[in-house]
């Protein structure tokens, strides 16, 4: 159990959102960039579908083709939209708390469910020294007997 | 006709307050009569809610355009089955099948004969929602406002919400949010009433089964219309009301779960009333979501004021309800025992923590560009790189545990125990990555889940064979018999395992069409064919032709896999009359290998045409992993022998 919830909250937290995909620049660009034409309908560019999409994307190829980097074109987006182009929010100031918020409240989660599990445990184990009263182990006619019973009911 | 709706309307609000109003004198003065008329007070309530909605639908169907409703919605050339639907096309239409449902839901409810002592409460909890529907129709939202002058036409139905996908999603996610106000309702009457045990999730256990099913359905249609209408190759998008119904999903399937240890082990009772307070909170605050617009999507209705509305409904009833559970705290706590740090219980809590995790950050997602503004003043946007990058880790967590659970007993397990039932799935789990890694995979995330994924299925099987092999040995029977009576005669364990196997077909789907999912885009003329991923694609021409009431431009486009037997596709523009922007229909090659799903971007005067091509690998195990979701949740709710509890481990003293 221990082990289990160590494992998960590394999993968590070191499994970094860019391991998911590794593309070009180009396809990296389109799904980090909302659409700007249709910012009202939360769409990354990748999957826009209108001319404004369309256009979009050839900026960007343009762009690239230019020998513009990744980040050169980032920053003359959020310069042009805001950041509001970008489509997860950057990993500084008040926006780390998008990113920083979910683990933490489940390593929290989890730390609260183990305290809990392990209290349980001990009220367990503390009741049972009271009552030792181990019954004698079936003997072998009784589980005979038993498996007679436990047919009728399957 | 719409005064006859509205009418009804009227009335049904008036039935369902004075419902209440007797459920409340009867309660007080202890009479039986008071209380047999608001049982009365509640069917009225639905019938006249019926007799509104079925006015609508009738106004709909026959294209009464004297209704504001109807002819935004609607137009004289649009097939019947689609007038039909559009009573859920728009925000009034839709408020108006909630609350027909919902009434006839309360009307079913309080007409069982059984568990009368909790009705009164629960008839109450029910009204007050369906009250709250009801002014909303007659005030706010109403579907009857007629039009001033004469209307010829109306506007027709928005072409990307005529297809068969847009029939099922919106009605079956409609029931999945209706159905847990069932076992909300029963849970707040529990604690009305005091009553600490587990009576009202065994009452509700079949409600809770339904509406999780149908939240699934509503859910997995919504996917797979974006799929095949929406055309940029995928299904899901993380948009803010996709999000909302994925939620309470993940809250529901949680609380399913969490019941089984109050029942066996009569624990967790205050966080049961949590999870069901918060998932039937989550329903209503997935429809604030979409009518109020306060968060930018695509699915948007738009009405601030009906935004207002829902928010100071869901602000009542939450703190109503977490304040009557504070107060009742006490009667809830109990003395908790575990018998074991690793245990089925223990599982269960992990499984809960992950899922709860899961839709928390889901909902701090789609909440934070809100949130961020309020603070900081600047706009920002959390789109599906954020979700992907916290969900699919929490994801597979949740998958392997899937995989655990079944392989340990309750109350505790001890290693000898444990390293015998694993053996097996690890063996499985080996044995995959290996062979995926001889095919050529190399991503992480792909050999993770083969991993996580043949353990779950060779966890299950091993569990269902070693169950055969005891029963055979108690009983004698033969092979296919013991099986079937193992599985039947142990509905709700096995179908859970059914419904299990579903999530991870699900899983795989999603996986592979993540991991390696591929795009082209390509311009070519008549005649010509070019290759891409082994496919050879020739486009021989554009086509057009009249589909009902519209005109419809296809690609004639012919494509083989490693030059296997060619088929043909066609990928096609749609014109709607009511429309100026064609719609976007892609054609769709599926396999259990990958999907070739091809897309007419556009096309030239001299024919030429451009496409965009998605190679999407595995996505039919999605589709195919929902309907063994479904089968096993039906297989699990049908009634007879073993669909009850197991066996109950309660603290001996």
């Amino acid at each position: 159990m221990k082990k289990t919830i160590i494992i998960l909250s590394m999993v968590i937290l070191f499994v970094s959102p860019g391991q998911a995909r590794a593309n070009d620049d180009y396809d990296e660009l389109i799904t980090s960039l909302m659409c700007p034409a249709c910012l009202s309908h939360n769409e990354i560019l990748a999957n826009g579908q209108d001319a404004g999409a369309e256009q979009a994307k050839e900026d960007i190829k343009r762009r690239l083709a230019a020998g513009q980097t990744k980040e050169e074109i980032i920053n003359a987006y959020v310069a042009l939209y805001g950041e509001q182009i970008l489509a997860v929010p950057d990993k500084s100031g008040f926006n780390l708390m998008a990113w920083l918020l979910p683990p933490v409240a489940l390593a929290g989660g989890a730390a609260f469910v183990y305290l809990a599990v392990r209290g349980w445990v001990k009220n367990h184990s503390g009741r049972r020294n009271i009552t030792r009263d181990a019954g004698p182990a079936i003997d072998p006619v009784d589980e005979d007997r038993l498996d007679e019973e436990m047919k009728k009911y399957l | 006709m719409a005064d006859i709706g509205y009418f009804a309307l009227v009335l049904a609000l008036v039935m369902s307050l004075y419902a209440l109003v007797c459920y409340a004198a009867g309660l007080k003065t202890k009479r039986s009569d008071l209380l047999a008329s608001a049982t009365g007070g509640v069917i009225g309530t639905a019938v006249f809610t019926a007799v509104a909605g079925g006015t609508l639908v009738y106004m709909l169907v026959t294209s009464d355009f004297s209704v504001e409703y109807v002819a935004m919605y609607t137009s004289t050339d649009l097939p019947t089955i689609y007038k039909l639907t559009a009573l859920w096309a728009g925000n009034d239409g839709s408020l108006l099948l909630w609350a027909w449902v919902l009434t006839a839901v309360a009307a079913a409810v309080v007409l069982g004969k059984k568990n009368r002592d909790l009705m009164p409460y629960v008839g109450s909890v029910m009204m007050v929602v369906s009250a709250f529907f009801l002014y909303l129709l007659c005030f706010e939202a109403n579907p009857f406002t007629k039009v001033w002058g004469m209307v010829q036409e109306g506007n027709g139905l928005n072409p990307m919400l005529q297809n068969p996908g847009m029939i099922i999603h919106p009605i079956t996610l409609y029931f999945g949010y209706i159905g847990f106000t069932v076992p909300f309702a029963f849970a707040i009457a529990a604690l009305i009433t005091r009553q600490t045990d587990d009576r009202w999730i065994k009452i509700t256990r079949k409600w809770t089964v339904l509406s999780w099913l149908f939240l699934s359905l509503g859910n997995l249609y919504g996917a797979q219309w974006a799929y095949v209408e929406l055309g940029w190759g995928g299904y899901w998008a993380w948009d803010p009301v996709e999000n909302a119904s994925l939620i309470p999903w993940l809250t529901g399937s949680a609380f399913l779960h969490s019941v089984m240890v109050q029942e066996r082990k009569n624990m967790l009772k205050i966080w049961n009333m949590f999870l069901i307070i918060i998932t039937f909170g989550l329903t209503l605050f997935g429809t604030f979501l979409v009518r109020s617009g306060i968060v930018a999507s695509v699915h948007s209705f738009g009405n601030s004021s009906l935004g207002a509305m829902f928010l100071i409904f869901i602000i009542l009833v939450m703190s109503g309800s977490f304040y009557l559970l504070a107060d009742r705290l006490k009667l809830l706590r109990q003395s908790n025992e575990f018998e074991g740090l690793i245990s089925k219980e223990s599982s269960f809590l992990l499984n809960n923590l992950l899922l709860v995790a899961s839709a928390f950050s889901i909902l701090w997602g789609t909440m934070f560009p809100v949130i961020s503004e309020a603070v900081t003043g600047s706009k920002v946007t959390v789109g599906p790189p954020f979700f992907n990058a916290i969900n699919a880790p929490i994801g597979l967590a949740f998958v392997l545990l899937m995989g655990i659970c079944p392989l340990i007993a309750w109350r505790r397990t001890n290693l000898k125990n444990l390293i015998s039932n694993f053996l097996v799935p690890m063996g499985a789990a080996l044995a995959v990555t290996v062979a995926l890694v001889f095919l050529g995979l190399t991503k992480t995330y792909a050999l993770v889940t083969g991993a996580i994924t043949s353990f779950v299925i060779a966890a299950i099987f091993q569990e269902v064979v070693k169950g055969v092999g005891v029963r055979r040995k108690m009983t004698g029977e033969s092979l296919p018999v013991s099986t079937v009576r193992l599985l039947t005669r142990n509905r709700r364990r096995y179908g859970g395992y059914i419904i299990h196997l579903g999530i991870v077909m699900m899983i795989i789907g999603i996986a592979g069409s993540n991991i390696y999912n591929q795009e082209f885009t390509k311009t070519v003329r008549p005649g010509e064919t070019f290759h891409t991923s082994g496919y050879s694609v020739t486009y021989n021409g554009l086509q057009q032709t009249p589909k009902a009431n519209t005109m419809v431009v296809y690609a004639d486009v012919e494509v083989s896999k490693d030059g296997g037997k060619p088929f043909a596709i066609k990928p096609e523009k749609v014109f709607y009359p009511t429309s100026e922007q064609p719609s976007t229909e892609p054609a769709i090659e599926s396999t259990w290998l990958e999907d070739f799903y091809i897309i007419l971007a556009g096309w030239e005067q001299d024919q030429s045409v451009s496409f965009k091509v998605n190679i999407n690998p595995l996505v039919k195990w999605l589709w195919a992993g929902g309907y063994i979701l479904v089968f096993g949740s039906i297989f699990a709710l049908w009634p007879g022998r073993g669909s009850g509890v197991g066996a109950k481990y309660l603290a001996r003293s």
